[in-house]
C-alpha cells in the first residue's frame, strides 16, 4: 500500500539536502519546489521545509474546512490533522502520480468528510459545549456531490496549477509570477487566461455560464 | 492572437486587477458590442470570485500549534527531558483519566500478543474519541526491564507505515498502565505494536518489536 517516493527533480538540477533547489534558469515552480520540500520532509523530517508548504497551503486548506465543516475550531483540527498527515506520509507521495496540490487536497477532503462524519453521528448533549457554527447553520455541503473550487484546482494541469496558486493562494502579480517562475511576463498572462479558462470548464459546465 | 483571445486575456487581467486604463477602456468598447465576451466575463467572474475564497488567512497561532504537535520531533529533545515529559504526562492523563474517564466514545481496541523477544507478556490498547484528538489507554504486563537509557514505544502501524502513539516505561515487573495522546488518525490504522528504543534515538521503530496485534475499530 505505501509506495516509495518517486522523485522528478534531475540531479543536474544542483540539488542540496536542506537548501534551496534550483534548476537551470535558477528558479522554481510551484511544482518542483512543492515536490523538493515534501523529500525533505520525507527523507530528513525537515520541519522547515513542512512550514514552507504550511505557508502555502494551510490557507486552501483552513478555507476548506470553513466551508464544509463550518466551525472553526474544527478547521483549525483539519489543518493540524492534515499536516501531520502530510508529516507521516510524506514518503508515500508520489510526484509521478499527481502535483503536491492535489494530493494535499485529496488528503485534507477525505479528512473533511471523516471529520463531518463523525461530527453529524456524534448526538449532542444537553450539557456538551454548543458548536459554533458560522452562518448558513448545519447545512454542510455534500463533498462529495460538489466540484467546489479547491477540487476544480486540484484538477488543472500543474502549469495552471502553479500560476493560479500564485496569483489566488499567495497574493502575487502577474510580474511577480515571472520573477518567480522566471518565465516571459507575456507567458504568465496567457497561461493565467488559460488557467482561469480551464478551471471555468470545471466549474461551470457549458450551459451554467452565466 | 484573435479579437476574442486577446480580449479573453483582458478580462483575466482586470479581474487581477492588473490592465492599465487604456486597455480598460479598449476592453469596455468591446465589451459593450460583444454578447459573447459579456458571457465569458461574468463566468470568468464567477471563477475569479471563488478562487479569491480558496484560501483564507490561518489564525496567527495555527502554525505554531501544527509544529509543535508534530510526533517525531521528540528525538530533538535531551533524555532527561523527555523523561520529565513522560512522567508530566503520565500523571496529568491519570488525573484526567480519573475525572473524566468513562465518559468518551470507544474508538477502537486491540489485544497485545507477545513476539519472541518478550514471551510471556501482554497487554490491551483502548482508543477514546476526546475532542479532536483520540485519548490511548494502554495496559502492559510482564513487559523485559528497561534500561535507564531505553523505554518502549507504542506504534499505529499499516503496512510500512508507522505513527507513533508514544513513550513509557514499566515498573520492575514489567508493566504500566498509561493513558496518552494520539492523532485522530490514529484509529484509522489496522494494527498497533510496541517496540524497545533506546533514548535519545532515531525516530524510526527499532526492529525489537515486543508486543503487537490488530485493531479493531468500534
Amino acid at each position: 500500500m505505501m509506495t516509495s517516493v518517486t522523485l522528478d527533480i534531475p540531479a543536474a538540477r544542483g540539488e542540496t539536502w536542506g537548501g534551496p533547489v534550483e534548476d537551470k534558469r535558477g528558479k522554481l515552480g510551484v511544482k518542483d519546489e512543492d515536490v523538493a520540500l515534501i523529500r525533505r520532509v520525507a527523507e530528513n523530517g525537515d520541519d522547515d521545509a513542512l512550514a514552507r508548504l504550511y505557508d502555502r497551503y494551510a490557507g486552501m486548506i483552513y478555507a476548506m474546512g470553513l466551508r464544509y465543516l463550518r466551525d472553526r475550531s474544527l478547521a483549525e483540527d483539519l489543518v493540524q490533522d492534515v499536516f501531520t498527515s502530510v508529516w507521516h506520509k510524506a514518503k508515500s507521495f508520489d510526484s509521478s502520480k499527481a502535483s503536491f496540490m492535489t494530493w494535499i487536497y485529496r488528503v485534507a477532503r477525505n479528512r473533511t468528510t471523516d471529520m463531518d462524519r463523525k461530527r453529524r453521528s456524534r448526538p449532542r448533549s444537553a450539557g456538551s459545549e454548543p458548536l459554533t457554527y458560522l452562518a448558513g447553520g448545519e447545512d454542510t455541503r455534500n463533498l462529495a456531490a460538489n466540484i467546489d473550487v479547491t477540487e476544480a484546482l486540484s484538477r488543472l494541469s500543474p502549469e495552471h496549477q502553479e500560476v493560479l496558486v500564485l496569483a489566488y493562494l499567495e497574493g502575487r502579480t502577474q510580474n511577480e509570477i515571472a520573477l518567480a517562475t522566471a518565465t516571459p511576463l507575456g507567458t504568465v498572462k496567457s497561461r493565467t487566461t488559460a488557467a482561469l479558462k480551464a478551471i471555468r470548464k470545471t466549474m461551470l459546465p457549458e450551459g451554467e455560464k452565466r | 492572437m484573435s479579437d476574442h483571445r486577446r480580449f479573453e486575456e483582458l478580462l483575466a487581467l482586470r479581474l487581477l486587477g492588473e490592465l492599465g486604463h487604456g486597455e480598460e477602456r479598449e476592453l469596455e468598447r468591446h465589451l459593450a458590442v460583444c454578447p459573447q465576451c459579456r458571457e465569458e466575463a461574468g463566468a470568468l467572474r464567477l471563477v475569479h470570485d471563488e478562487l479569491s475564497g480558496a484560501s483564507v488567512p490561518t489564525p496567527p497561532h495555527l502554525k505554531d500549534r501544527v509544529m509543535a504537535n508534530l510526533p517525531r520531533r521528540r528525538w530533538r529533545v535531551p533524555g532527561f527531558l523527555a523523561a520529565a515529559a513522560l512522567l508530566v504526562a503520565l500523571l496529568l492523563g491519570g488525573v484526567y483519566a480519573q475525572f473524566f474517564g468513562g465518559t468518551d466514545t470507544l474508538a477502537g481496541e486491540a489485544s497485545l500478543s507477545p513476539t519472541e523477544l518478550a514471551s510471556g507478556a501482554s497487554g490491551a490498547v483502548r482508543l477514546e474519541e476526546t475532542g479532536s484528538n483520540l485519548r490511548v489507554k494502554l495496559d502492559v504486563f510482564g513487559l523485559p526491564r528497561l534500561r535507564s537509557d531505553e523505554y518502549y514505544e507504542l506504534w499505529f502501524v499499516e503496512g510500512d507505515e508507522r505513527i507513533s502513539g508514544g513513550g513509557f516505561t514499566v515498573d520492575n515487573e514489567g508493566r504500566a498502565t498509561v493513558t496518552m495522546n494520539a492523532p485522530s488518525a490514529a484509529d484509522e490504522y489496522p494494527a498497533v505494536g510496541i517496540t524497545r528504543e533506546k533514548s535519545p534515538g532515531d525516530p524510526r521503530p527499532s526492529l525489537t518489536k515486543v508486543l503487537g496485534g490488530d485493531l479493531r475499530r468500534t
